[in-house]
């Protein structure tokens, strides 16, 4: 009996590191390969030419600027002179500010205007008349990868979990019903999302959800096995996330309404983190956690959600540097906050994030090298007048030498892994679990352990991969919110996924933050499911079965 | 709208910047995968900084010098054992760096690139290291030096086998002895304690190194054989006297090495030429060193670049500021005893895993010294020396080939006790090197020594 668990055990990191393996590469090949429409959603016919304009994006500018979706090379437009939206109600356009004005049918319009089929725009002295258009233009990349069974998929991240429910229920020789209930429930989770998704929110590809459960099975494995006590919690952390998800799918659909909270959402950002500041503890040299009944939650997590929506809400104000200010304004005090809490990590992915999505609005190179350059003398500014702050920093390249004093998560981390080789010594044979924080900010060196350095590369790799694929088809989700959305989340996890591997490898400044999906703690893990739906926003097929159909006439053109 | 998703590009330096960084690290763990693993830190391998994750070491016999029982290092049962083991099997600690335990730690620890130390987790212990050392001849040898400083070493000279080898001083790995009280011991009981002085030690060479000379002589004066010297007891050279213990009188070259007479070698190293000794000492490997495990011997040093002709005279028989290295001095028996070309010796035999698997076997290296003709010349006068000097008594059915030594070390010391020797018996070929420091003459204090390990290991092999 004690051989035949044995040879349980040994095979099941096989098992586990061949799941993790076929599901994300299946599903990256999946995300890369696939079918997309380009629905039309109208056309511009030039009166006097009968040159014809086919608009596809929900957003179009119009101007003398080469950078304009559609570039008049005369001299009567003025540089960015209009922009075209399209929403549910039909076509508005904005004035952005012309000299020579914007008029429908023939009448000079104050700012915007709704436009019909059958009227004429007048843009600077051209005249175009908006008609119904009616075909879908398919890019058919199918052929070379099948769709995949998400079914298949399902299971074998069930088999996976399986695994860490054997390995986790009677680990210490104590026997831990809360075991069974999580990772039983996480599977039923994981089925109950996927007919939800399929039948109610009729999305029909789940790529990044598959991966998302993956990488949240490994760290629920590491909750389960080091601290079998919290992870009933985290499990419903997880349920919170999902719900989450699920919740701002929805929400984004209806572009329109998201402009209106804009301003809420900034303001209890702001206020939020502010009274972070004032209420929270200090908890391992950082003011960033806060007890609500007994509830311990890490705020900027949850305002990280809130960031990202802030800045990407932009609509009809496209390449104009004049909305740059408030953002501006917004982000240094969000930063500025979480620099007084001393979570320097969020703080760095928080400006991060916010010169990516600053930089899709505006273009504008000049402003942001200034706001790096005041960011720059800042931190030099504080590191000078609090040595404490940089005394932080102080073992960075220099582990070694501080083998048991400042460089001892990172020197441990970089034994553990190593010590693992690239198939892991199997869940809860590690010995890095025992060093402190390691199932947070030391995850990735624990992954290498347990799991092996396959499955921990793995991840920083794969949300490369989908950051590769977002930048690419951001311009195929056909407006900007979702582009800048979409780029701006995956690039905050990307930063996040960079600042933690790369700080407990000594390759970076430790700043001890999460790696997203797999560390633990569960306002990241609900932070992270939602930054996920922004994501999702670049996956147009989200979204395209709740457009106003338009019936396929047209043939597929390439 | 098409703009702002162009701009997201800009993303793609972070993704860059994370694959450049991943790639760093995916090299790191390669090339510094195996030093990080091993580290005293780890504690899959070491309990309160001692390594206990290595597998057994035995000796040829399959004899346990050392396993792991409870995450404790246990070691064999015999205090003798222990004690003249110690320097090759070494301690947890690392304080004896060439020991196995230090010198192959990774490979004890069954550590490789590919599945980390995972047998190590699977078995409960790491690799297995099998020795060619023989612990009971080792504990005879350590019986015999008696507590005295210095080096018994043997070795099987046609396969390389290293049977024993015993530096004392030594101490009980089982009671080791505190730090302080080691390193605070003013008499001397702990000099370089934690030194196998078989690859660490040099040594003033005495009269051993009459060999060389007699094989310089050899290659370099055709006449030789007929050369004849009369020994006053002392001799003048460039006003430097070179003296004999006694007045030897007329003797043949074969005489003169019997008797190791110091004036005659004086003569013999000026008649045959600095350039010419310094050629035959550095074709016998002179100022090379020998990988020995993980660890490099100390190289044998003739340095005659500053000397004249009562230096070379004094150099000639040993003397002078030439050190020798014990190990070298096997290879250098290993030669004369094996047509010129030395098998250089070693201890580790193979290292399998626990399931069975062998990870490592070794072949022994050789080096070409001399060639077979100056072996066998060199090879014959060693012989006759036990044969009319020594006596075929101290080593019954051996065949034994030798020569003493007994190296002055300074005024107010008792000279270091040598003896060079190995069995040109077919059935037994051992070379074997004796250091008894301060033991005085070589023939009263090596020689015995070397007489009852040899039987010992003739009786072993029998």
């Amino acid at each position: 009996m004690e051989a035949l668990v044995g040879f349980m055990t040994s095979g099941m990191r096989y098992i586990m590191l061949a799941v993790v393996v076929y599901v994300v590469l299946r599903m990256l090949l999946a995300l890369f390969f696939k079918k997309t429409t380009d629905p039309v959603r109208g056309k511009l016919v030039n009166t006097i030419t009968d040159e014809e304009i086919f608009l596809y994006d929900r957003e179009t500018s119009l101007g003398r600027n080469k950078k304009c979706d559609i570039v008049l090379p005369f001299d009567t437009i003025s540089r960015l002179h209009a922009v075209l939206t399209y929403r549910n109600k039909g076509f508005v356009v904005f004035d952005t500010f012309s000299k020579s004005g914007v008029a429908v049918n023939g009448e000079k319009i104050d700012k915007k205007a709704f436009v019909h089929h059958g009227d004429t725009i007048d843009i600077g002295g051209l005249e175009y008349t908006l008609y119904e258009a009616r075909y879908k233009f398919i890019k058919d990349k199918s052929r070379l990868i099948a769709r995949p069974s998400y079914g298949i998929v399902l299971i074998l991240i069930a088999v996976f979990n399986m695994c860490s429910l054997f390995l986790n229920l009677y680990s210490d020789g104590v026997f831990k019903p809360q075991i069974i209930v999580v990772y039983l429930g996480f599977i039923a989770l994981q089925w109950i999302y996927f007919v939800f998704a399929t039948f109610v929110l009729r999305i029909h590809n789940f790529e990044l959800e598959m991966i998302a459960f993956m990488f949240t099975s490994v760290g629920l494995a590491i909750v389960g096995s080091i601290y079998p006590d919290a992870v009933l919690k985290q499990f419903l952390a997880i349920v919170i996330g999902v719900v989450g998800f699920s919740v701002m799918i929805v929400i984004m659909r209806n572009i329109d309404t998201l402009k209106s909270i804009r301003w809420v959402l900034a303001g209890a950002s702001v206020l939020i983190l502010g009274a972070t500041l004032i209420i929270a503890e200090t908890t391992n040299g950082a003011k960033n956690w806060i007890s609500l009944g007994g509830i311990s939650l890490q705020p900027s997590e949850l305002v990280k959600i809130a960031f990202i929506f802030v800045g990407a809400v932009t609509l009809e104000k496209l390449q104009s540097i004049k909305n740059l200010t408030m953002y501006i304004i917004f982000s240094a005090i969000c930063v500025g906050e979480l620099f007084l809490m001393f979570d320097f990590g969020t703080a760095l992915i928080f400006f991060f994030t916010f010169i990516v999505i600053a930089f899709m609005r505006s273009g504008d190179i000049k402003t942001l090298s200034l706001v790096c350059g005041v960011a720059a003398v800042g931190a030099v500014l504080i590191m000078i007048l609090k040595p404490y702050v940089a005394s932080r920093f102080s073992t960075y390249l220099h582990v070694w030498d501080y083998m048991d004093e400042g460089g001892y998560q990172q020197t441990r981390t970089l034994i553990y892994s190593a010590s693992g080789g690239l198939f892991g010594l199997g869940l809860g044979n590690g010995e890095l679990r025992n060093v402190f924080a390691a199932s947070e900010d030391l995850v990735f060196g624990v992954v290498c352990e347990e799991f092996g350095l396959i499955t921990g590369f793995i991840v920083p790799l794969v949300y490369g991969a989908i950051a590769v694929w977002a930048v690419l088809n951001a311009q195929k989700t056909k407006s900007a919110f979702y582009a800048i959305a979409g780029v701006g989340a995956i690039a905050m996890m990307l930063f996040q996924t960079m600042l933690s591997i790369f700080g407990i490898t000594d390759l970076l400044p430790l700043t001890g933050v999460t790696l997203p999906f797999v560390s633990k703690g569960g306002s990241s893990i609900i932070s992270c499911f939602c930054l996920l739906a922004y994501i999702k926003a670049v996956d147009m097929r989200t979204f395209a079965s709740f457009k106003p159909r338009l019936e396929a006439e047209g043939g597929g053109e390439e | 709208m098409k703009t702002t998703a162009r701009r997201g590009y800009v993303v793609l330096l972070l993704v860059l910047a994370v694959a450049v960084g991943m790639s760093v690290l995916a090299v790191r763990f390669a090339t510094n995968g195996e030093k990080w693993a091993t580290l005293r830190a780890n504690e899959h391998l070491n309990e309160n900084g001692s390594f206990i994750a290595a597998g057994n070491i035995t000796d040829r016999n399959g004899e346990l010098l050392a396993y792991t029982e409870n995450e404790k290092r246990i070691y064999s049962d015999s205090e003798r054992v222990r004690r003249s083991t110690l320097h090759i099997v070494g301690d947890t600690e690392g304080y004896i760096a060439s020991g196995v335990q230090t010198a192959y730690k990774t490979r004890l620890t069954g550590y490789n690139p590919v599945t980390g130390i995972y047998s190590l987790k699977k078995h409960g212990r790491g690799n297995d290291v099998i020795l060619t050392i023989d612990s009971q001849v080792s504990a005879v040898a350590y019986d015999k030096l008696n507590g005295r400083k210095g080096v018994v070493a043997a070795y099987n000279y046609k396969t390389g086998e290293l049977l024993c080898s015993v530096s004392s001083p030594n101490y009980d790995i089982e009671n080791k002895p505190s730090a302080e009280e080691i390193n605070n011991n003013k008499d001397g009981k702990y000099e370089g304690v934690y030194l196998n002085r078989l690859i660490d030690g040099l040594y003033t060479p005495g009269s051993t190194f009459k060999i060389i000379t007699t094989a310089s002589a050899i290659e370099n004066i055709s006449d030789i054989s007929s050369w004849k010297y009369t020994c006053k007891g002392e001799m003048l050279v460039n006003g430097v006297k070179v003296t004999c213990p006694r007045v030897h009188g007329e003797m043949d070259f074969e005489e003169c090495f019997a008797n190791s007479c110091n004036c005659a070698y004086a003569q013999l190293a000026l008649k045959t030429g600095k350039e010419n000794i310094i050629a035959t000492a550095e074709e016998f490997g002179f100022g090379q060193t020998f990988d020995f495990g993980n660890s490099q011997t100390k190289a044998s040093i003739l340095d005659l670049s500053q000397a004249d002709d009562g230096d070379l005279a004094w150099a000639g028989v040993g003397q002078y500021n030439t050190l020798v290295n014990p190990y070298h001095m096997l290879t250098v028996l290993g030669a004369v005893a094996n047509d010129g070309t030395a098998v250089l010796p070693y201890t580790v035999a193979s290292v399998t895993t626990p399931s069975g698997y062998v990870v490592e076997e070794t072949t022994a290296q050789t080096r070409a010294y001399i060639s077979a003709e100056i072996a066998d010349a060199v090879k014959s006068m060693m012989r006759n020396n036990v044969k009319i000097k020594y006596g075929d008594g101290n080593f019954e059915g051996l065949s034994m080939c030798g020569k003493t030594g007994t190296a002055e070390i300074s005024d107010n010391q008792t000279p270091h006790s040598w003896f060079m020797g190995f069995s040109d018996n077919p059935q037994c070929p051992v070379a074997i090197v004796v250091v008894v420091e301060n033991g005085g003459w070589g023939s009263s204090a090596a020689l015995p020594v070397a007489s009852d390990v040899m039987e010992a290991i003739y009786k072993s092999l029998a």
